[in-house]
C-alpha cells in the first residue's frame, strides 16, 4: 500500500486549560470524551481533550472563554500533515510507538523523528492527521518525504499538494 | 559443472536460471538460488581462500554464514562472505588476504619462517629496539587484516525500523516454527526470524532425505503460513540481544529494532570440526556443511569421502552422499554409534570403522587422502573429501546476552542454558534437544510459555526432552607430532598454540583467548571457543564448567556500520521568518537546533555586511528575528509565587504590563539562564528564556512546580510564537506606522509592556532590547510573524530600516556590556561573578539557589570585567577563550571580544581573577599562536554608559 504526505492548513487551532472546560465540550457535542480521546465534529475539525482543565481543538471560529473564569486559550499554528496508505510502515520508521496499542479515536503524543508531536489515531483505512510544533514543520515534512523516498522497507509515492 | 548433482526434493536453486560471475578472473556459471560458495564449489573450486597468518589454500569449512575460508573481495566491498552472499550476474570477485593471486600467494612464504612466530610473538618481539618498530608496524599493519576497504568511501546509511511483537523466536527450524505455531495459538503476536532465506532450518539439509520428517515439515510449514499473527522475517539475523527484549535484527534492507514482551531462541548449533592435522585441507569439512551443499543448492561436496564422525548424525550425511549416489569410501567412528540412522547406513553397504583414531589428512593442494588408527595401526584412504561429525555447540548469543547462565551437561557433552532470564526461553539443539520429534515438543512448549508469560499467566511445569545421547565427542582434538591440527581456522590457530599459551600462563579462559587470539577473528569463536574451552580445561585439570567461556557479545554477525548507524534525525528548527531570511539570501549558523541568520550579505564581505548592520542600528533601525528565545506562559493561582521562587529578583511586586529581567540560577546558585518576565495579570506570567535553554528550563520549572505542590500552569509557547526587535532610533517611528497605539515614553515607558494591535493583528510589545537603544520586543502568533516582519521591514524603509543578523547583535550587545549566558558565563560562573549582584533581592523568603549564593557572595575569586585591546587590533586581535596571564599564572580567560566601529577600538569580556579586575589594570592576553598582547580593564558599559539611548531620554527603571 502507498504511502502519501499532505500538508493540511487548519483554520483555528486552539490550547485551552483552565476551569469549566467541559462546558465548551458540551458546546461541541463532545461532553463525553475520554481523555487522550479524540472526535472529529465537522468538516475535518476535531476536538482532543488531554486532561480534566485541558483540550485541544481544530475548529472554524475562535472559542468563548475567559480569563476572568479561570480560562486560558492560546493559538497554536501546527504544522499539519495527513498521511495516507501504510501510514504505520512510515511510522516504523520514525517512532519507536508500538501502535498495535492504538485504538481509533486515541489522541496520542510521541516523538517522530527527534520531534514532538500529536497524532489522531483514525479508523482503520483512514488517513493519519498528525501535527508538530511550527518550528519543526519543514523538518519534519522533509524528514518523513525523505524516508519515503529512501527506505527500502517501504513502497514509495509521495504527494505534496502545496 | 563439475560437481552440481541432480534435483534434490528442497534444494534453493532455480536451474532454469543461470548466473555469470568472475571470480579471480575466471568465469563461474551457477544457478539463480546459489550463493557464491556453491557456485565455486559446483564448478570444481576447492581453494576458496588463504588463511590469515601462514596463507595456506583454504576450502569450504562450516558453510553456515561464518565461513572465513571463503570471505572474497569486490571493488566496493571487502569480505563478501561466499556462504551466504547470493550469487549475481556481473559479480567480480577475488580472494582476501593473498599477496599476488589465490594460486600464488606470496604470503604463503610466511609458512616457512612458521617456527619462528609462535602464539603472541608479536607481544614480544617488536618492542625493543625502539626505533626499528615504525618499520615492524607498517610490515604487520601490510601483512595483517583480511579484505581491502575502498577508502573513497562515501557516507552511507541506511534505515532503521522499529517492529513490536509480542513473542520474537529467534530461528525458524523446527523447534522454532514449532514454538511459533503455539505461540500465536495462545493469541499472541509473533515474529519469526531466520537468518536464511527459507524457513525450515536443519529440518530442511540434515534430514532432507528423511521421508519420515516430511509431514512434519509440510505441518509445521503449512502451519506457520496460515498463521496471521505469526510474521515471518528471513533473510535476517538477531545482531544482538539488548535489555527488556529489545532485538538488533539485521536484514538486506537495514536494521530492524524488535521489540517483544518474551522470546524464544531456537538457534539451534554450531557444528564444530574435529581438530587433527591438516583439517584444514579444502576438501575437509562439518558435516552438516555437506548436507547444506547437497540439499540446497546441489552440490556434492565431493565424489569420494570418508565421513569422521562420533554421533549418528555423521551416519545421516554419509547416507545423504550415498543416496546422491557419491562414494562413502567409510564411516570412521571414533567410538560405537548405535540409532537408526547407523543401521541404515550398514544396510546400505557403507563400510563402518569403529573405534577409529584420526591421525592426517593428505594431500598438498586438497585432500587426496585420509589416515587413520584403528586397532593400534594406521591405514589410509584415499578421497578427495572429509566430513567431519564429531560436536556442535549452542549458538547461544542471544542466551548469553540476554544473561543466561549455561552449564556443560556431560549426558550430551554440550554446553545447555541452566538458567534463562524472566521471559527468555531455550529450545531445541541449543536446548541440548535433538531428536526431531522432541525438538518438535521442546519448541511447542516454549512457545506456549513464552504466549503466556506475555498474558501473565502460569506456566507449566518444565519437561525435559533431552535423549541423553552425546552427540559431541568429549575431546575431538588429536594432536600429531608434526602439527598443523588446525583449532581456529580465523586466526591459524593449532593445538601448539594454545598448549604454549596455557603454559606460559594464561590458563584463563579470557587470558588465552586475547593471548592466543582464538574466537578473536571473523567468525568469532563459532567453530573453535568450544574446541578451546575443551583443551584449557583439560590441560589445567578442570571441568569444563570450572573453565567458563568468554563473552558473546553483539554482533551474532558482522554488521555493516551503515547499518548500525541508521537515518540519522537531526532535528532542525526554522522560525516564522524564514522565508524571508532566505529570500535575502541570509548566511545562517546553527544555534541548538534552531537556524539563525548570522548576518545578511548585502556588503562585499562578511565583515563590511555585519559592520552595515551594526550601523544601521546605532544609526537609523534594524530588526532582528529572535523567535527562538524560549516563551513560557505561567499561569494560575499561584503564578506569582512560582515566579518569586524561581527567579533571584523579586517577581511577585512586577505591575501589570510591566516587564524585568529574570535571572535565574540553579541550586548551587550557577547562571543558568536569564530573560524577560512580562505580567499579563495577576496570575499570568509570560516569560522568555535564552535561545539554548528553552527546553531545559521548561522540563525543570514543570519539575519544581510538582515539587513545590503549587497551582500552576506552565506551557513551553516557544515554536507557537514569532519574536522580533526593532532597535535603533527610528525604531518607534516605524512602529508608529503599523499601530495607533501611542509609542510615546508616557504611555510606553521603558521596561514596559503592551498588548496592541499591530500591522492589524495583536501583538506583545516589550520595551526592552538588548543592543542598547530604543527598542521594541515584538511576539506574536507565529502564523502572523512574518507578516508582522514583512510591515515593519515596509515602513521602516524610509528610515533605513536593515534586518540584521546573530554576529551583528552580538557586537552590540557587547558594546552595550551585556553578558550571552553560556558565553560570558561558564558551568561555575554565579551572579556576582558576572556584576549582577543587583539582580539577587536577599529579602525574599526563598528563590532557587539563595542558600548558596548567600555563601558565594562571600566567596567570590573572579570577576567579569570589561577591556580594551591596547596592541595594534588588526594584527593582533585575541580569540574568545584565549587566556589571561600574569606571569606564570593564568588569572582568567577571554569570554567576548569584537571591533567596535561605533567605539573605534577592539572591547572585550573577560573572566579574570578580582584581583586583577580594578579599572586600569593592564592585562595580557596569550594570543594563539603564544605571544602576548596587552589590554586594559574598563568600565562597561562600553557604550552609552547613562543608559539614555535605549531609555529615550527617560528616566531609568520599569513602568507598567
Amino acid at each position: 500500500m502507498s504511502i502519501q504526505i499532505v500538508p493540511k492548513a487548519f483554520p483555528v487551532l486552539m490550547h485551552l486549560r483552565g476551569e469549566g472546560l467541559d462546558e465548551v465540550l458540551a458546546s461541541l457535542g463532545t461532553s463525553n470524551l475520554d481523555i487522550f480521546q479524540y472526535r472529529f465534529v465537522a468538516n475535518g475539525q476535531f476536538v482532543a481533550k488531554l486532561g480534566n482543565e485541558e483540550i485541544f481543538v481544530c475548529v472554524e471560529q475562535p472559542l468563548d472563554i475567559s480569563e476572568e473564569k479561570k480560562q486560558y486559550a492560546f493559538q497554536r499554528g501546527d504544522a499539519i500533515f495527513e498521511l495516507s496508505g501504510d501510514w504505520k510502515g512510515l511510522m516504523a520508521e520514525v517512532c519507536i510507538y508500538d501502535f498495535r496499542q492504538t485504538q481509533p479515536g486515541d489522541f496520542l503524543m510521541v516523538l517522530i523523528a527527534g520531534v514532538s508531536a500529536w497524532l489522531l489515531i483514525p479508523e482503520e483505512g483512514a488517513p493519519l492527521v498528525l501535527g508538530c510544533d511550527p518550528t519543526y514543520g519543514h523538518y519534519f515534512y522533509e524528514t518523513l518525504v525523505r524516508q519515503l523516498e529512501v527506505s527500502p522497507f517501504l513502497k514509495m509515492e509521495c504527494q505534496d499538494d502545496d | 559443472m563439475k560437481l552440481r548433482l541432480g534435483p534434490q526434493p528442497l534444494e534453493w536453486i532455480d536451474r532454469n536460471v543461470s548466473v555469470t560471475f568472475d571470480f579471480e578472473g575466471k568465469r563461474v556459471t551457477g544457478f539463480e538460488g546459489d550463493v557464491v560458495t556453491s557456485a565455486l564449489w559446483a564448478e570444481g573450486w576447492k581453494v576458496l581462500g588463504r588463511s590469515f597468518k601462514y596463507h595456506r589454500r583454504r576450502g569450504l569449512m562450516s558453510f553456515a554464514n561464518h565461513d572465513i575460508n571463503a570471505l572474497f573481495q569486490t571493488a566496493e566491498m571487502p569480505n563478501v562472505r561466499g556462504d551466504v552472499t547470493p550469487a549475481k550476474n556481473g559479480l567480480s570477485l577475488t580472494a582476501v588476504n593473498t599477496f599476488g593471486s589465490l594460486e600464488n600467494d606470496k604470503g604463503a612464504l610466511v609458512e616457512w619462517i612458521a617456527k619462528f612466530l609462535p602464539v603472541g610473538f608479536y607481544y614480544r618481539a617488536f618492542y625493543s629496539p625502539k626505533f626499528l618498530f615504525p618499520k615492524w608496524e607498517r610490515l604487520i599493519r601490510e601483512m595483517a587484516g583480511l579484505g581491502k576497504i575502498n577508502t573513497n568511501w562515501s557516507e552511507e546509511r541506511q534505515p532503521k525500523r522499529y517492529r513490536h511483537c509480542d513473542v520474537a523466536i529467534i530461528g525458524a527450524g523446527a523447534s522454532g516454527m514449532a514454538a511459533a505455531i503455539q505461540a500465536a495459538k495462545q493469541g499472541v503476536d509473533v515474529c519469526l526470524i531466520d537468518e536464511n532465506p527459507f524457513i525450515g532450518g536443519s529440518l530442511d539439509y540434515q534430514f532432507a532425505n528423511q521421508r519420515s520428517q516430511s509431514l512434519n515439515r509440510q505441518y509445521l510449514k503449512e502451519t506457520v503460513a496460515s498463521l496471521p499473527n505469526i510474521q515471518v522475517i528471513t533473510s535476517a539475523y538477531v545482531a544482538g540481544y539488548y535489555g527488556d527484549h529489545w532485538l538488533a535484527v539485521n536484514t538486506d534492507q537495514g536494521l530492524i529494532k524488535l521489540s517483544a514482551q518474551s522470546v524464544v531462541v531456537a538457534t539451534g548449533v554450531f557444528e564444530q570440526p574435529a581438530v587433527f592435522r591438516n583439517n584444514d585441507l579444502p576438501g575437509v569439512m562439518n558435516a552438516s556443511a555437506a548436507q547444506r551443499l547437497m540439499a540446497r543448492y546441489a552440490v556434492a561436496p565431493c565424489n569420494a569421502g570418508v565421513v569422521l564422525t562420533a554421533n549418528h548424525e555423521g551416519y545421516r550425511a554419509a547416507l545423504d552422499m550415498h543416496e546422491n549416489g557419491l562414494i562413502v569410501k567409510a564411516i570412521l567412528d571414533t567410538g560405537k554409534t548405535e540409532g537408526v540412522w547407523v543401521d541404515e547406513a550398514k544396510k546400505a553397504g557403507i563400510v563402518v570403522y569403529e573405534q577409529v583414531t584420526p591421525i592426517e589428512a593428505l594431500g598438498s593442494r586438497e585432500v587426496e587422502g585420509f589416515i587413520f588408527g584403528l586397532n593400534g595401526m594406521e591405514h589410509r584412504l584415499d578421497c578427495d573429501g572429509i566430513l567431519m561429525s564429531v560436536g556442535w555447540a549452542p549458538a547461544g548469543a542471544p542466551l548469553y546476552q540476554a544473561g543466561a547462565k549455561f552449564g556443560y551437561e556431560p549426558e550430551v557433552q554440550q554446553l545447555i542454558p541452566v538458567s534463562l532470564p524472566d521471559g527468555v526461553f531455550a529450545c531445541g539443539r541449543v536446548n541440548g534437544v535433538y531428536v526431531m520429534e522432541d525438538r518438535i515438543k521442546d519448541g511447542e512448549q516454549a512457545g506456549l510459555a513464552a504466549a503466556l508469560h506475555v498474558k501473565g499467566d502460569a506456566i507449566p511445569e518444565w519437561k525435559d526432552f533431552r535423549d541423553g545421547v552425546a552427540h559431541s565427542h568429549p575431546y575431538p582434538i588429536w594432536q600429531h607430532p608434526k602439527g598443523k591440527e588446525f583449532v581456529d581456522f580465523d586466526e591459524d590457530i593449532q593445538v601448539k598454540d594454545l598448549k604454549g599459551a596455557i603454559a606460559q600462563g594464561f590458563d584463563n579462559i579470557e587470558l588465552m583467548k586475547r593471548f592466543s587470539t582464538i574466537g578473536m577473528g571473523p567468525s568469532q569463536g563459532k567453530h573453535s571457543n568450544m574446541n578451546g574451552i575443551r583443551m584449557l580445561a583439560k590441560l589445567t585439570g578442570k571441568t569444563i564448567d570450572e573453565t567458563g567461556s568468554t563473552t558473546a557479545r553483539p554482533m551474532f554477525h558482522p554488521t555493516p556500520v551503515s547499518h548500525l548507524a541508521g537515518m540519522r534525525f537531526r532535528p532542525e528548527r526554522v522560525t516564522p521568518m524564514q522565508l524571508f531570511h532566505e529570500e535575502a539570501k541570509a548566511c545562517f549558523m546553527e544555534a541548538g537546533n534552531w537556524l539563525r541568520p548570522e548576518y545578511y550579505p548585502t556588503e562585499a564581505t562578511r565583515e563590511d555586511s555585519i559592520k552595515a548592520e551594526v550601523s544601521a542600528v546605532r544609526n537609523a533601525v534594524g530588526l532582528v528575528d529572535v523567535s527562538t528565545l524560549g516563551k513560557l506562559e505561567i499561569f494560575g493561582r499561584d503564578a506569582a509565587e512560582l515566579m518569586d521562587r524561581l527567579y533571584t529578583m523579586r517577581m511577585s511586586n512586577m505591575a501589570i504590563g510591566a516587564s524585568r529581567y529574570a535571572l535565574m540560577v540553579d541550586d548551587a546558585g550557577v547562571l543558568i539562564d536569564d530573560g524577560v518576565a512580562v505580567r499579563f495579570s495577576d496570575e499570568h506570567f509570560y516569560v522568555t528564556t535564552t535561545t539554548s535553554t528553552s527546553d531545559s528550563a521548561y522540563r525543570m520549572i514543570q519539575k519544581k512546580v510538582i515539587e513545590w505542590n503549587l497551582m500552576v500552569t506552565v506551557l513551553n509557547r516557544t515554536g507557537q510564537i514569532g519574536a522580533m526587535n526593532v532597535a535603533g532610533p527610528n525604531s518607534r517611528k516605524v512602529l508608529s506606522k503599523l499601530t495607533a497605539f501611542g509609542l510615546s515614553n508616557d504611555n510606553f515607558p521603558y521596561l514596559a509592556s503592551r498588548q496592541a494591535k499591530l500591522a492589524g493583528v495583536d501583538v506583545t510589545m516589550i520595551r526592552v532590547g538588548f543592543v542598547g537603544e530604543l527598542g521594541y520586543e515584538i511576539h506574536v502568533d507565529a502564523s502572523n510573524a512574518l507578516m508582522v516582519w514583512d510591515a515593519i521591514m515596509n515602513a521602516g524603509k524610509e528610515f533605513g530600516i536593515k534586518p540584521f543578523g546573530v554576529e551583528a547583535q552580538r557586537l552590540l550587545r557587547l558594546e552595550k556590556g551585556h553578558i550571552i549566558v553560556g558565553q560570558d558565563t561558564d558551568g561555575l560562573t554565579n551572579p556576582f561573578e558576572a556584576n549582577m549582584s543587583w539582580a539577587v533581592h536577599f529579602k525574599k523568603p526563598y528563590f532557587l539557589g539563595k542558600p548558596s549564593l548567600m555563601k558565594l557572595k562571600q566567596m567570590q575569586t573572579r570577576t567579569l570585567v570589561g577591556f580594551e585591546l591596547l596592541s595594534d587590533a588588526e594584527k593582533d586581535q585575541p580569540l574568545e577563550s584565549n587566556l589571561l596571564i600574569e606571569g606564570k599564572e593564568m588569572v582568567g580567560r577571554v569570554t567576548s571580544i569584537g571591533q567596535s566601529d561605533t567605539l573605534k577600538k577592539v572591547i572585550g569580556l573577560a573572566m579574570v581573577s578580582t584581583e586583577y579586575s580594578a579599572e586600569g589594570q593592564e592585562l595580557n592576553i596569550k594570543l594563539s599562536d603564544g605571544r602576548l598582547v596587552k589590554a586594559k580593564v574598563v568600565k562597561t558599559p562600553f557604550y552609552d554608559p547613562e543608559g539614555w539611548l535605549q531609555k529615550s531620554n527617560e528616566g531609568s527603571g520599569e513602568a507598567a
